[in-house]
């Protein structure tokens, strides 16, 4: 008998998470170290107190180049979160958007994952806008972040717009949007982004 | 006209806008909740400041880091301080990053480039 199941006892309760599933969660993947994980209310004390750990936790120079791009992606990415993701509790008057993020250490690289619930047709938007700027090379992102910066607001638009496009610009490789289609045209969806360590 | 005088926090810049000198300088990390409404009274001082005294600027700006956003906000206050120049005004834009912060140094560049304004970039490795 497994020690998973032993955990687990006498199989699933009326909890959403059981505790086999937690376990499952602890100790998915398996040879990565994983450096946070959050899930919850992405307040703005709490998205500093994440950005400022996950720096702090790394065992680089914080004023180093991996170091710096990490911080700046896990910010636009709980940013994100904060803002547009549909499950949203008022917080001190203001609506604050949930969801969950994790950040994994493999050997030459770390991961970096957000996850939350939009409206499906949110989803459709965004897929697009992330295929377009995944087949941007460098220069037309550079251009492409200067012609947004210069744009006219939309009306109640508090982001800038180029939080993805700087989020591309700084990661390794694609960013990596799955989806998981959920009841009432909603879906959750979350950004998978690698980040190569250099030294 | 009075200062305008904001101590810094983990996630916004302290400002020290001095209206007698006409030095205005940001200092520390910009990435609030609501960037627009940060920037705001700070836009809405310039402007101020532009029509009032008619005076030199020189805008320092010294970050470890500013979120997309803060970025967006950078360039509605350099249109301003274009306008300014347009109209005769001068400026400088001193934009301060620490040694080989390629991150800030290249935010500074990107946002200014393109721009009409004066500006230097300038590295530097004491910490203050």
């Amino acid at each position: 008998m497994s020690e998973s199941s032993l955990i687990n006892g006498n199989g699933k309760t009326d909890f959403v998470m059981t505790d086999s599933d937690l376990f499952d969660l602890y100790s998915s993947g398996g040879l990565e170290k994983t450096i946070l994980m959050f899930k919850g209310i992405l307040t703005q004390d709490i998205l500093v107190m994440l950005a400022e750990m996950l720096t702090n936790n790394l065992s680089t120079d914080p004023r180093q180049k991996t170091t710096k791009k990490m911080f700046s992606i896990f910010v636009e990415l709980a940013q994100n979160i904060h803002r547009y993701s549909y499950e949203k509790i008022t917080v001190n008057d203001k609506l604050v958007g949930a969801g969950i993020v994790l950040v994994n250490e493999f050997e030459s690289y770390y991961s970096l994952i957000s996850g939350n619930v939009i409206e499906h047709k949110v989803y459709l938007n965004l897929k697009k806008n992330i295929d377009y700027l995944n087949s941007l090379d460098g220069d037309q992102l550079k251009q492409l972040r200067k012609d947004k910066l210069k744009q006219k607001r939309e009306e109640n638009e508090k982001g800038a717009g180029v939080g993805l496009i700087d989020i591309k610009r700084k990661a390794t490789s694609n960013i990596i949007l799955n989806v998981k289609k959920l009841e009432n045209n909603m879906s959750f969806v979350s950004f998978f982004i690698k980040l190569d360590k250099e030294y | 006209m009075e200062n305008l005088l904001l101590e810094r926090s983990k996630f916004t810049m302290s400002v020290d806008f001095n209206a007698e000198t006409g030095v205005l300088s940001l200092v520390g990390n910009s990435y609030p909740e609501d960037a627009i409404s940060f920037f705001e009274p700070l836009n809405k001082w310039m402007e101020k400041y532009i029509e009032e005294t008619k005076g030199d600027i020189i805008f320092n700006v010294k970050l470890n880091y500013l979120n997309s956003s803060s970025s967006k906000c950078f360039m509605d206050m350099f249109d301003i301080l274009e306008d300014y120049v347009e109209d005769g005004g001068k400026v400088k834009v001193n934009w301060y990053y620490f040694e080989n912060d390629d991150e800030v140094m290249e935010a500074g560049e990107e946002l200014l480039e393109d721009l009409s304004l004066d500006y230097e970039l300038i590295e530097y490795s004491e910490e203050e």
